[in-house]
């Protein structure tokens, strides 16, 4: 186990990962208010569910951000393995969150649609219009920096930037129809609020997906399997690769891997080639957090 | 990788708790329709709303069964560790469960408060006794065999009864005092049901910790890691052990070990000491599913 070498650029990741849900946390609170207080006194329903969606988002940024800076902390004591499950566990905590969101604002839609009321004020759709600018924007720069991080959590904070540009697209052409249509099309803005609750659900589902394979330990797929069985078969007397387990622990990787040498060599020596398949493989990627070589004799010999 | 009879003995756990969870769905569901119509013909609000929730509570024993009989699916390919961590995700979906059951509830009641209703019809009160009865008994034979098997899911599943007791005593004592005290009492059902809300909430709260802890891979608590290395010390040819890190996936552990033995021995002899090692661990507990050994050269010989 190296503890001591607890990838540096993994914990760097985190942070910026942590300064970015902050950052999100407090553009959320501004539109928050600015949703709320505006959906009142221009009488528009979709107004005041999109801020309530928005002040649930912040605890959902508060979530991340704590899930983030636990899984950054180094292995102790009590967590030998890291603390990188914290990451995936925020979340499914956010994606929860969202899902019952969706539930609650679908719930309140329905009864707004039932019972009449006055149309929307139309200055509620300039506020609209600079949530769905200002949200697409902190997308994208999320998103950037999430698919670089490859950070589960992250990412999950971004598509929830772009769910709320989204839930406010649906509320900008629902207030525009109950204007434009006027008596008839009273109502226009709560199916449009029906419509930002669809989106939202699914984006629930979206995030809960990867992060619980993550917590299920499932192996990652794609080429980081192969890297791994390549840079230790490189290393000289390796005689063949049996097992190779991978997990991923939030930013980190854990490796187990069945080393094969000659059985006839002594124990030092496969000693020396476990620790050298070990430093090939964290050279190789440096998310790797620790490698446990068993060495085992080559069946062949 | 671990041998057949102790995959069997997890899973047969982890099959016994998802039988459990079908139970309660049968149960839940006979109870969401005698309560629904209870309150309906017994004008009481409270009898309703609580059949309502047992109604989104067989969606909860649903989900309870499918995440048991998951977590009970050998490794394979995709999941070499096994599937064991579906045991912990299962309990934080029940805790999830429980707490937005409670926030339903206060929303419903504080609703119902504010509009006058009818007092509610005395024959309320039996369905309600019957619910208590029936539902303790379940939580208390869940919960003995979650202790039991060491399973967070099927003891949260245990909660959820518990969580339906109070929920019915509450609505009880609250139509009591509205047929008792008469007019002023009216609204004493909503009155109850808030209060039970708050204690159905901090079960929900409650139930997070432990699986959180789990998901966390924090080592276990406790003197299983003494008796591994105990296990492992006993062995000949061992000289001393280094590390040892264990982790729990639902009713399973993994162990990950440093041994230290002669360093001049061959791989071949140093293999044999790792196999024997495994199963004097392996033979300690049934629950270890399985143990990676890590040979070191002793340093001492260095």
């Amino acid at each position: 186990m190296n503890s001591a070498s607890h990838p540096q650029p993994v914990a760097t990741n985190l942070q910026t990962g942590a300064r970015v849900a902050l950052f999100g946390m407090i553009v959320n609170l501004i539109f928050a208010a600015a949703k709320i207080l505006g959906g009142l006194f221009g009488n528009a329903y979709v107004l005041i569910a999109d801020g309530i969606e928005s002040t649930l988002d912040i605890a959902g940024s508060f979530i991340i951000w704590g899930g983030l800076k636990l899984a950054a902390l180094p292995p102790d004591e009590t967590h030998p393995y890291g603390h990188g499950k914290a990451e995936p566990i925020a979340a499914v905590i956010v994606a929860f969150g969202v899902l019952a969101a969706a539930a609650g604002l679908a719930i309140q839609s329905v009864r707004e649609i039932l019972t009449p009321h006055h149309g929307p004020a139309p200055f509620t759709l300039i506020i609209l219009i600079v949530v769905i600018v200002i949200k697409e924007i902190l997308f994208r720069y999320v998103n950037r920096i999430g698919r670089h991080a490859e950070s589960t959590a992250v990412q999950t904070d971004a598509w929830h930037h772009r769910s709320d540009a989204l839930t406010s697209a649906a509320a900008f052409i629902g207030i525009s129809v109950a204007l434009i249509g006027g008596e008839g099309w009273r109502s226009a803005d709560d199916w449009a609020a029906l419509f930002a609750c669809a989106v939202i659900a699914a984006n629930g589902i979206r995030l809960l997906r990867p992060a619980l394979f993550e917590i299920m330990d499932t192996a990652p797929r794609g080429e980081i399997v192969d890297l791994v069985r390549k840079a230790a078969a490189s290393v000289p007397g390796v005689v063949r690769i049996d097992k190779s387990f991978i997990r991923k622990m939030g930013l980190s990787f854990y490796v187990d891997l069945h080393v094969e040498v000659d059985g006839n060599i002594s124990v030092r020596e496969g000693h020396q080639i476990a620790h050298a398949v070990k430093r090939a493989i964290q050279e190789n990627d440096p998310r790797i957090a620790d490698v446990l070589v068993h060495i085992e004799p080559a069946k062949a010999v | 990788m671990k041998s057949a009879s102790q995959l069997q003995a997890s899973a047969a756990n982890l099959q016994a708790g998802a039988r459990l969870a079908l139970v309660g769905l049968v149960v839940n569901i006979a109870f969401a329709i005698i309560k629904i119509v209870g309150g309906i013909f017994g004008h009481a609000y409270a009898l309703t709303a609580d059949g309502a929730q047992s109604a989104l509570d067989v969606a909860g024993s649903i989900m309870i069964w499918g995440g048991l009989r998951f977590a009970a699916r050998p490794p394979d390919a995709t999941h070499p560790y096994g599937h064991g961590k579906a045991e912990p995700l299962t309990a934080i979906f029940v805790a999830f469960g429980v707490i937005l059951a409670a926030v339903a509830l206060a929303v419903q009641s504080a609703r119902t408060m504010l509009s006058p209703h009818s007092a509610p019809a005395p024959f309320t009160l039996l369905i309600l006794l019957m619910v208590v009865i029936v539902k303790e008994t379940l939580f208390r034979y869940v919960l003995r065999f979650g202790r039991s098997v060491e399973s967070l899911a099927i003891k949260a599943d245990a909660w959820r009864h518990r969580a339906d007791v109070l929920s019915s005593i509450a609505a009880f004592v609250g139509i009591s005092l509205a047929l008792i005290g008469g007019e002023k009492w009216r609204s004493a059902d909503n009155w109850a049901a808030i209060f039970v809300c708050l204690i159905i909430a901090s079960i929900g709260v409650r139930l997070f910790r432990p699986a959180l802890y789990e998901i966390l891979d924090t080592a276990p608590a406790g003197e299983i890691a003494d008796r591994i290395r105990n296990a492992a010390a006993s062995v000949p040819g061992v000289i001393g052990i280094d590390k040892c890190v264990v982790r729990k996936m639902g009713l399973d552990f993994y162990v990950d070990l440093h041994i230290e033995v002669d360093g001049w021995i061959s791989v071949y002899e140093g293999y044999r000491i790792a196999h024997d090692v495994k199963h004097a661990i392996q033979e300690t507990d049934p629950r270890i599913a399985d143990v990676l050994v890590y040979i070191e050269p002793a340093k001492a010989r260095l």
